[in-house]
């Protein structure tokens, strides 16, 4: 390949990499996507200076200033968004551009707009495509930029003095590019590899250190917003059914305890609904306070009992609610949720982030209640009997099913226990529903004709059976702990863990889960598939973590681990050097052994430097030279070299530009001339004439003996 | 014009590293061993760098902060990849053996890349003396000076810039380029000046690769039919002022009996109605001295551009007559060079016209003495070479009436002034 078709190409690839970054970051309509890929391969197979001489040229010219016109139409009729009308017009621009491409200062202008298209994308996205995008940006603008400044150098010369090699190819002759030939075309590219791996090298401790101010209004981009119905005012039963169909990844959730110090039936909250009115559950208070701050967290309870607190860590994707998930019961949320608020029902929400990707932590107690501390002598304060047991007018058969279910509990809370065992083993799990959304009454439809049914309707019929036997409860919705990955050590929950469960109210520990559905039937997965999924999963985690979610605060806290890492290398070093001295001064003898064991090494290691060439040339090269005994010819000029190397170390050295001839004359007087002299001639006919193989080669290293020898005996340079 | 081309001659660096303790003079005139300069792109591109950062900071978009901290680092890759480009490079200038000013010859520079492993990209080699032209330091002095000093880069040897794209590992390439050197007198190498703008044009460094190298340009030679008007015909025998046997007619006279009956001239014979004959002049293989008086009264810029003129003439003058097979003597005050023959004759003559340089007289008369002469210490060879017996031409500045008509008899003088 000759200099302007990889000038070209690399090019090419620079303008391409801007164009799919603005493509995978969603900016641009699949329309212009392909408008412009069209034009892009159109321009690589014709020759577009050939183009920009024609009259297609210039019309093209006359057309360029037709833009400013496109876009306003664009602008006020088409996309309707400046933003996209001004990235149409920027491919508008580059089209031009590349149908005329010629001269230097259009290849500049297409560089600097596919530059702008990544600063562009990197404005609009946060996922991890990105990185494959930059890249490949960066590999084709390191080429391109040095074949650029390669270009402009020759022009800059040829413009000054015409230059030219000794012996100029004849295809190239009068083009202006004589001295790129021939071009080393492998080597350039390993070079700008070379040259990208030693930015990217550079470019990671540099983007950690560079500083980053908190004062930052950029909120990070969405990303396509996942539609999460169950999470608004108010729910009709079977909503939860229909999110419940997808595989779209919700959120991430990291935790400080293992996977197996978590509780088994952990669950994300969601939201909760306190009023039932025979087909929806909706929020009988509207009302959202807000939270008193306390550091970097806000703190939503002053106390805890025995508490088992847990660490979570969400990296929750852009949803179409507003509602923060965290384990129950939540102590505190940190700041980076946005601005918190909360209502009577414990639900929790957020505006500052809402439909955009968010990443919190929580603090939660997810003690497990102990059923001997329950008691019906506990009294339950009267706000809330009045607003959790309200019951609308429901079919009276399932009152009675709860009494008849119920009727040998002993207390409240065994009542409760008793009903969710007996709807976990009575009913069946299922995602279809045959008639029961558009009954008069759903719940008595699932709950004497249907009898299956998914978690809402499980959580309904619970609620409500609670709730005829005067035990406080309400619906939550939100979603199981997912799938453990174990590579990125993070729970995935994806849109078919929603969940939906209960929280009854029994004093003194307050609302305590309940989960009467039945365990859901999950196709098994390969193990193959499991792991290449949690690989691509705990990357993109770890992206999002690390990258998109680095920022002062996470900074100032590597800098400080950084530091403390220093003080205990320190401290480390410290002892290590009393501890030395305390042996030293006691003698020990163990210490001592290891002193001489360690210097033995050492004293080992620098005995085998200084004898590697003595043992190259009494041990490996004999070898070699038995084992190659078939080519005297090869053996005669290692010969020659090995004496080459005997007399530099001597002081004498072939000066450049001298032949091997001359250097063996120029001996003359020295004890080893004759011997070197001779050796000379045979190495001259090795290489450049005919040559006795068999007699010769033994001469040669009777020859180089003798050379060998001579030195030894103390001769120094003529 | 005339071209000798002889062997040709190589110049090479005699250190591969820059060696530690450069010649004061670099210094001096305002060329530093190595330089780092930003270039006009590069001036964009920190300001664009700038204007990201803060947008990046401004904005906490960490995937700005990605392409913030490549941007940087390719600044410092730059640098690292530019010093390393411009490492353990070898130079050679290769010329012709004679050259005159105002020719177009051919240069062949080659480089060479001794490095093991990493190839070179981009390199542009220059003589020091014409990228000081370059250098800051001598612009503003020039700025300061009003542009009334001398331009840098007059006595460079290698007066074009080479550029060379790649070059691998262990290997030499080379380039011809064609430049005339615009005067005579020798010029000398410094080293060669190698910069790079690789990788990215942002930022261009340089280093000095210390050599060793002159060359001696010798002056102007022209067709002598330039100045024929100036010149009696000269022919590579000189005739004597003596009748004698020879092939130029002397007189015509009276025959005289016993001469030989073909000296008769028959045209002569009829015309006077006597016999009349024919008498040639004796031709001896008399001495030529080409004389280049350097003494010049006056200090006047112009008197230099006729300095020059005569110089050039004196270089045409001894050309013609070595070609003419004309032994030839050639005498200034500063040099002596003895009779000869041949090429090797010649360039030792221009070798001495090339470094020639004008003296102002010392005596303040208008006196032309044999003291202006100085290079001649044997008092009787400079007696004899301003006798009768030596034919001279003399280039000289002094005034028509003080050169002696002794000399006049004997020489044919060309002044300063008729040049």
């Amino acid at each position: 390949m000759s200099f302007p078709r990889l000038f070209k190409a690399v090019s090419f690839c620079l303008i391409s990499s801007g164009f799919v970054a603005i493509t995978a970051a969603g900016i641009v309509t699949w329309i212009s996507a392909i408008l412009f890929s069209a034009v892009l391969i159109f321009s690589w197979v014709v020759d577009s200076a050939r183009i920009e001489r024609s009259v297609a040229g210039r019309i093209l010219k006359f057309l360029a200033p037709g833009c400013i016109p496109l876009f306003i139409i664009d602008y006020t009729l088409l996309s309707r968004s400046f933003e996209n009308a001004v990235f149409h017009l920027i491919l508008f621009v580059a089209a031009i551009k590349l149908l005329t491409l010629s001269k230097d200062r259009d290849y500049l202008l297409l560089y600097v707009i596919s530059f702008t298209q990544l600063l562009a994308a990197a404005s609009r996205t946060v996922d991890p495509v990105f990185t494959a995008c930059f890249l490949l940006f960066l590999f084709s603008a390191v080429a391109s930029m040095i074949l650029f400044e390669m270009r402009r150098s020759n022009a800059r010369l040829q413009k000054e003095a015409k230059v030219h090699p000794v012996i100029v190819p004849r295809e190239l002759h009068g083009t202006g590019m004589e001295l790129f030939s021939p071009f080393p075309v492998k080597t350039m590219l390993v070079t700008c590899a070379g040259i990208t791996l030693l930015i990217l090298f550079i470019s990671i401790p540099l983007f950690f250190l560079l500083p980053r101010a908190t004062l930052g209004s950029y909120r990070q981009p969405s990303g396509k917003t996942l539609m999460t119905s169950g999470f608004s005012d108010r729910v009709e039963l079977g909503h939860i059914g229909t999110i419940k169909q997808s595989d779209a990844v919700v959120m991430r959730v990291k935790t400080d305890k293992a996977f197996e110090e978590l509780p088994h039936d952990i669950k994300w909250r969601g939201l909760a609904f306190d009023l039932y009115d025979g087909r929806a559950w909706t929020r009988s208070e509207q009302a959202r306070n807000p939270i008193p701050t306390q550091g970097w967290y806000y703190k939503l309870e002053n106390y805890t009992q025995r508490a088992n607190l847990t660490n979570q860590t969400f990296f929750v994707e852009a949803l179409s609610t507003d509602a923060v998930f965290a384990s129950h019961r939540v102590l505190a949320v940190s700041r980076d949720v946005g601005r918190l608020r909360h209502d009577t029902l414990g639900n929790l929400y957020t505006s500052g982030h809402a439909l955009n990707k968010l990443k919190y932590t929580a603090i939660s107690d997810t003690i497990t209640p102990d059923a001997s501390e329950m008691s019906d002598l506990r009294p339950i304060p009267e706000d809330i009997l009045r607003v959790y047991t309200r019951v609308p007018s429901v079919d009276p058969r399932i009152a009675r099913l709860a009494r008849r279910v119920t009727e040998k509990a002993a207390n409240r809370y065994e009542k409760a226990l008793t009903l969710e065992r007996y709807l976990r083993s009575t009913y069946e799990y299922s995602l279809v529903l045959r008639g029961t959304p558009k009954s008069a009454d759903p719940l008595a439809m699932f709950l004497f004709d249907v009898r299956k049914g998914h978690c809402e309707y499980f959580a309904s019929a619970l609620a409500i059976m609670l709730r005829q036997l005067g035990i406080p409860s309400r619906l939550v919705n939100g979603f199981r702990r997912g799938e453990y990955n174990s590579i990125g050590e993070s729970w995935t929950v994806r849109q078919y863990d929603a969940h939906s469960w209960i929280e009854a109210y029994f004093p003194p520990y307050g609302w305590i889960e309940f989960d009467p559905t039945p365990p859901e039937p999950r196709p098994p997965r390969s193990a193959l598939s499991r792991l290449l999924y949690d690989l691509s999963d705990a990357a993109n985690l770890w992206w999002w973590e690390n990258i998109v979610n680095y920022d002062s605060a996470r900074q100032r806290r590597a800098v400080a681990a950084f530091l403390d890492r220093l003080d205990n290398v320190n401290s480390r070093i410290r002892g290590i050097a009393a501890l030395a001295h305390g042996k030293i001064q006691s003698g020990a003898r163990a210490f001592a052994t290891g002193w001489i064991i360690l210097l033995t090494i050492v004293a080992l290691a620098a005995a085998a430097m200084l004898l590697i060439r003595p043992m190259r040339r009494l041990i490996i090269k004999p070898i070699r030279r038995r084992l190659v005994r078939e080519n005297p010819r090869s053996l005669t000029i290692d010969f020659y070299e090995e004496a080459i190397t005997l007399l530099g170390s001597k002081g004498m050295r072939l000066v450049r530009g001298q032949t091997p001839l001359e250097f063996a004359h120029g001996l003359r007087g020295h004890p080893a001339a004759s011997a070197f002299l001779a050796l000379t001639v045979m190495y001259n006919e090795a290489r450049f004439a005919r040559f006795d193989i068999r007699l010769r080669a033994r001469e040669a290293e009777a020859l180089l003996n003798a050379l060998r020898e001579s030195l030894s005996a103390g001769a120094s340079r003529p | 014009m005339l071209k000798y081309f002889g062997i040709s001659k190589s110049l090479s660096d005699s250190a591969v590293r820059a060696p530690r303790h450069l010649p004061r003079s670099v210094f001096k005139d305002g060329l530093f061993p190595f330089s780092f300069r930003v270039t006009h792109a590069g001036a964009v591109y920190l300001g664009f760098v700038f204007l990201l950062s803060m947008t990046a900071t401004g904005t906490g978009n960490n995937l700005m902060f990605i392409i913030l901290a490549a941007l940087l680092s390719s600044i410092v890759v730059s640098g690292i990849v530019s010093r390393n480009a411009l490492k353990q490079i070898a130079l050679s200038l290769q010329l012709p053996e004679n050259v005159f000013a105002g020719e177009k010859v051919s240069i062949k520079i080659s480089m060479m890349n001794l490095k093991r492993f990493f190839p070179s990209f981009s390199i542009r080699v220059q003589d020091p003396e014409m990228s000081r032209r370059e250098s800051p330091f001598i612009r503003i002095r020039q700025w300061i000076a009003g542009g009334k000093s001398a331009p840098a880069g007059e006595m460079a040897i290698f007066r074009k810039a080479a550029y060379f794209p790649v070059l691998l590992p262990r290997e030499t390439r080379s380039e011809l380029t064609v430049q005339s050197f615009p005067k005579r007198g020798l010029y000398k190498l410094e080293g060669f000046w190698i910069s790079t703008r690789f990788p990215f044009g942002f930022f261009q460094r340089g280093r000095l690769v210390a050599a060793e190298g002159e060359i001696l340009v010798y002056p102007i030679v022209q067709n002598i039919s330039v100045f024929s008007h100036l010149l009696p015909f000269l022919p590579g025998t000189i005739e004597s002022p003596h009748p004698g046997p020879g092939e130029t007619l002397f007189s015509i006279r009276k025959y005289q009996e016993a001469e030989s009956a073909r000296t008769i001239d028959w045209k002569a014979t009829a015309k006077t109605g006597e016999l009349m004959a024919r008498e040639y002049a004796r031709e001896e293989e008399g001495r030529f001295c080409l004389i280049l008086d350097t003494h010049v009264q006056g200090s006047a810029p112009e008197l230099d551009t006729m300095f020059e003129k005569a110089v050039s003439f004196a270089a045409s003058i001894a050309a013609h007559f070595v070609r003419e097979g004309t032994g030839t003597e050639f005498l200034t005050p500063s040099e002596y060079v003895p009779r000869g023959i041949g090429l090797d004759h010649l360039y030792r003559i221009l070798r001495s016209l090339a470094v020639v340089k004008r003296e102002k007289r010392k005596t303040a008369g208008p006196g032309w003495d044999l003291a202006h002469f100085p290079a001649v210490k044997n008092d009787r060879l400079l007696k004899e070479l301003f006798s009768e017996k030596v034919f001279k031409i003399i280039v000289t500045s002094s005034p028509r009436e003080s050169v002696p008509s002794a000399v006049l008899r004997s020489s044919h003088v060309v002044f300063f002034d008729e040049l």
